[in-house]
């Protein structure tokens, strides 16, 4: 979580790791997910289980925290991208060329700012708190590596292509449309499943601006000084996040268009 | 108190967290560039294998670093050991990707005649595949460093070195007017840090790639 | 030119015995069972269409690609098996590519081999500047600099440049010139003759063109399709008898025209031609050519350089005052014995008089080539070439 560069997706495809994968493949991380999940269940069942840790690890209050996580995760990816794909499209236009490199350089920087200080900022600063306020810290970091990834990925996309696109009277929406956003989805794919994979990561820590998720869980054990509850909250989370980044993946498989 | 007050009364701890973040950040990537170029060189001729390191390691930078740092609270305790663990899981991927995509992308012309002058597999690994892969490996160890800087601002839940003191210090004082600045020096902190270790690296880049391939 | 006989009395350096290349997939055989002895001190092109397996054959003298069968021997000794960084420290190997080393300077890249052999600092620099001069490489001005800096044709030169780096015997080059504009590669090409006229190695050279085939070996090998060796001969007896159809007709049209460039001007003997010094008073010179066959007169300088030609209108119209060296024209066409004949009849096709001068290595004027010469000498390599042919008829089965 916290700081990816928005190109660490794409080395997956580069590599040809995604792209062809087969079956057995595909099988691998459901099946060690289902372990870990197997694995967790017998570790508490084995415990002696006090009063605190009884009352945190009752399947209503975990239900609620993995909707919640899921809620989180997905309400600020679609925001995300309702404002990143646009404002990526819109800042790799020909009249931005002479800026674009400022802007990449600011955007890069940005990254930097861990994402638990724009949080806890809103929460300090704003007396900002909840559910609004942890999607508008979501958003606010996740962003910036998807509108880094689309205007690498508009930008990739072969002059000569478009050259070709415009002399065979294409107006430049349709361009857009038909030539640079289809060659530019792969890289676009890749932002969209790093802005997940942020997101599910820094919905862990909105916890601190009492907006849920499942670090209610990890916090109520830190606070109780319970293991169990501590380490079922964090194993919740990170299995939570590879299952997303797997389904992602199996999407991202399926959307690229053939031939790429 | 403005802000710029409070850093001046501050100083010292800034100074102070600030060799702490650095410090923790700089083994991390220094264990995580060794591990993962070896990794890497290990890997990059077999698909399979090359398949499979970069799978693990990018499953590993999927996981959530708080809650990393947790599962690893029990086996490590508080404080540097879990937080360096975890620092250097997080920083492999970049650099194993990208000494892998160094390495395959050294020109096959010059493999070629390094193989027909007679330099053995060691020669050529040392003397020309790494050499003429490192401005990719050395952008990939900036990568992971950047990555890691963020991530150590969460570590202060374990205890860990750096400005997520400031950070979580601030949060325990919401509402207090202290808080706000302890907060913004923390992301100050990181962000100094930041634009210091890219520096950096542009300097030791430029004096460890030969002119040759600049 | 070597003569063919020669070959007889030198030692063979490279054999190849039933060398095999078979990869794992395929139904033929990329090399099947290939015999081939190669001389020490000669250029021997591998040549043929893409496929037929010259290149792999190459490849597996230095064992950048391991045979499946068969054995090579260099220079007695049997090379198949041992180890193949030693072996290859011992061959020169250029690629088309050049393979330069990137992040190494050019003094660097020429040193990689003799730093392998272990050799010191001040033999292993002296060596690059020796080999740096010897490919007309400035060592001052291009030791320090990277490749990157250099042209195409440049960093070929390099590449030869390094390939010679641990003095090794025998060189591989895989269409060294086939990546660089026609030019440049003929100067390469003349250039590397020379080189070669001092170091002597034993040369492989693979290429798909047969003109460049034809210019650089002393041997040639076709190969055809399915790694058949179709013919093995020196190029004179390759243009003038081919073994079979598949040789005719990869050689092309203009064999002939192709022969000449295999015969020097130095060959023939130049005819002489009616010359008068620049001193000669005007009356003098025209009583010259009055007297002879030709219809104009060269005139030479003091050292017996040619100066002019002069016309009998040229003549008739200088005063009686005026010097032979006022008058006539600059002659264009002069060539020197090292010359090939190709060149001569580039030069006379265009010249006055169609003839070309040709002049010794001080300038001064032998005599004068013309277009009978040529075809003299056209029709006697024809005629040699048909004896030896019928010779090693009775001589082989």
């Amino acid at each position: 979580m916290s700081t990816q560069a928005p190109h660490l997706k794409t080395a997956n495809q580069e590599t040809g790791v995604a792209g062809s994968r087969g079956l057995s493949q595909y099988l691998v991380m459901p099946v060690v997910l289902g372990i870990a999940l197997l694995a967790l269940y017998v570790y508490v069942s084995l415990q002696e289980l006090d009063s605190i840790e009884e009352r945190s690890l009752n399947a209503a209050r975990l239900t609620r925290a993995v909707w919640e996580h899921i809620q989180l995760t997905a309400v600020s990816t679609l925001l995300t991208l309702l404002i990143a794909i646009p404002l990526g499209i819109l800042l790799t236009r020909p009249f931005t060329r002479r800026i674009r490199p400022y802007i990449v350089t600011v955007l890069t920087v940005l990254q930097a700012v861990p994402t638990i200080a724009i949080l806890v900022l809103l929460a300090v600063a704003f007396l900002f708190l909840g559910f609004a306020a942890a999607i508008v810290g979501l958003v606010l970091y996740a962003i910036v590596p998807v509108l880094l990834n689309t205007m690498v990925g508009l930008e990739q996309v072969d002059d000569a292509v478009l050259e070709a696109g415009r002399g065979m009277g294409m107006s430049r929406t349709t361009v857009l449309q038909k030539i640079e956003l289809p060659l530019a989805i792969p890289v676009m794919l890749a932002g969209i499943r790093t802005a997940l994979v942020i997101n599910v990561g820094t919905a862990a820590l909105v916890t601190y601006i009492n907006a849920g998720g499942l670090g209610d869980i990890i916090v109520a054990g830190l606070s109780t000084n319970r293991i169990v509850v501590q380490i079922v909250g964090a194993a919740l989370t990170a299995i939570l996040a590879l299952l997303i980044d797997y389904i992602a993946g199996l999407i991202e498989d399926l959307l690229r268009p053939r031939g790429l | 108190m403005s802000f710029l007050e409070f850093l001046e009364t501050r100083s010292s701890d800034m100074v102070e967290l600030g060799l702490e973040h650095a410090a923790v950040v700089g083994l991390s990537v220094l264990l995580a560039t060794i591990i993962g170029v070896t990794l890497g060189v290990a890997t990059y001729q077999r698909a399979r294998a090359r398949g499979m390191v970069l799978a693990i390691t990018g499953a590993i930078l999927t996981i959530p670093s708080f809650a990393l740092f947790i599962l690893l609270l029990g086996p490590l305790g508080l404080g540097w050991p879990p937080t360096v663990v975890a620092l250097t899981l997080y920083g492999l991927m970049p650099v194993v990707r990208n000494t892998i995509t160094g390495l395959r992308g050294v020109d096959p012309a010059v493999l070629e005649a390094a193989k027909g002058m007679g330099l053995n597999r060691r020669q050529r690994l040392l003397r020309i595949e790494l050499p003429l892969a490192w401005p990719v490996i050395i952008t990939g160890v900036r990568v992971t460093t950047l990555v890691l800087l963020g991530i150590t601002a969460i570590a202060a839940i374990i205890n860990g070195p750096g400005y997520g003191e400031f950070i979580f210090t601030g949060l325990a004082r919401v509402g207090t007017p202290v808080a706000v600045n302890l907060v913004l020096a923390g992301a100050l902190g990181v962000m100094i840090l930041a634009v210091l270790f890219d520096i950096l690296f542009y300097t030791v880049r430029k004096l460890t790639t030969s002119k040759g391939i600049q | 030119m070597t003569s063919a006989d020669s070959h007889e009395t030198r030692q063979v350096m490279i054999r190849l015995e039933k060398l095999t290349k078979h990869y794992p997939g395929q139904q033929r055989n990329a090399v099947d069972g290939l015999d081939l002895d190669i001389n020490e001190g000669e250029i021997v092109v591998l040549v043929g269409p893409s496929g037929c397996g010259k290149t792999t054959t190459m490849k597996m003298i230095n064992r950048i690609i391991e045979p499946t069968s068969g054995r090579i021997i260099l220079n007695g000794e049997d090379v198949t098996r041992t180890d193949a960084d030693q072996l290859r420290r011992r061959i020169g190997y250029v690629i088309q590519q050049t393979g330069l080393f990137p992040h190494m300077t050019i003094g660097e890249n020429v040193a990689t081999v003799p730093k392998l052999l272990g050799w010191d600092k001040s033999r292993t620099d002296a060596r690059v500047d020796e080999l740096l001069n010897m490919v007309n490489m400035d060592p001052e001005i291009f030791r320090h600099r990277y490749p990157k800096q250099l042209s195409g044709g440049q960093q070929q030169r390099i590449g030869v440049a390094r390939a010679l780096g641990g003095d090794p015997t025998v060189l591989l080059m895989d269409e060294p010139f086939g990546a660089i504009d026609p030019i440049t590669r003929d100067r390469l090409q003349n250039e590397f003759l020379r080189v070669q006229s001092e170091v002597r190695k034993t040369i492989v050279f693979v290429t798909h063109d047969i003109d460049e085939a034809i210019k650089m070996g002393d041997r040639i090998a076709i190969f055809k399709e399915g790694s058949q060796l179709a013919q093995y001969d020196t190029p004179e007896q390759i243009l003038t008898a081919p073994a079979d159809d598949f040789v005719a007709e990869f050689i092309g049209r203009g064999a002939s025209l192709k022969r000449l460039n295999l015969s020097y001007v130095g060959d023939i003997d130049p005819r002489p031609w009616p010359t008068v010094s620049v001193s000669t008073s005007i009356a003098e010179a025209r009583e010259t050519l009055r007297n002879a066959a030709e219809s104009a007169l060269i005139v030479v300088d003091e050292a017996g350089r040619p100066h002019s030609w002069v016309s009998p209108e040229e003549l008739n119209r200088a005063g009686e005052g005026s010097s032979l060296k006022e008058i006539g024209q600059t002659p264009r066409a002069i060539v020197e014995p090292r010359a090939t004949l190709s060149d001569a009849l580039n030069e006379l096709i265009a010249a006055r008089y169609a003839v070309t001068l040709v002049v010794d290595d001080t300038g001064k004027l032998q005599g004068v080539v013309d277009i009978e010469q040529i075809n003299d000498s056209i029709r006697s390599m024809r005629a040699s070439a048909v004896t030896e042919a019928r010779a090693s008829l009775g001589g082989e089965p």
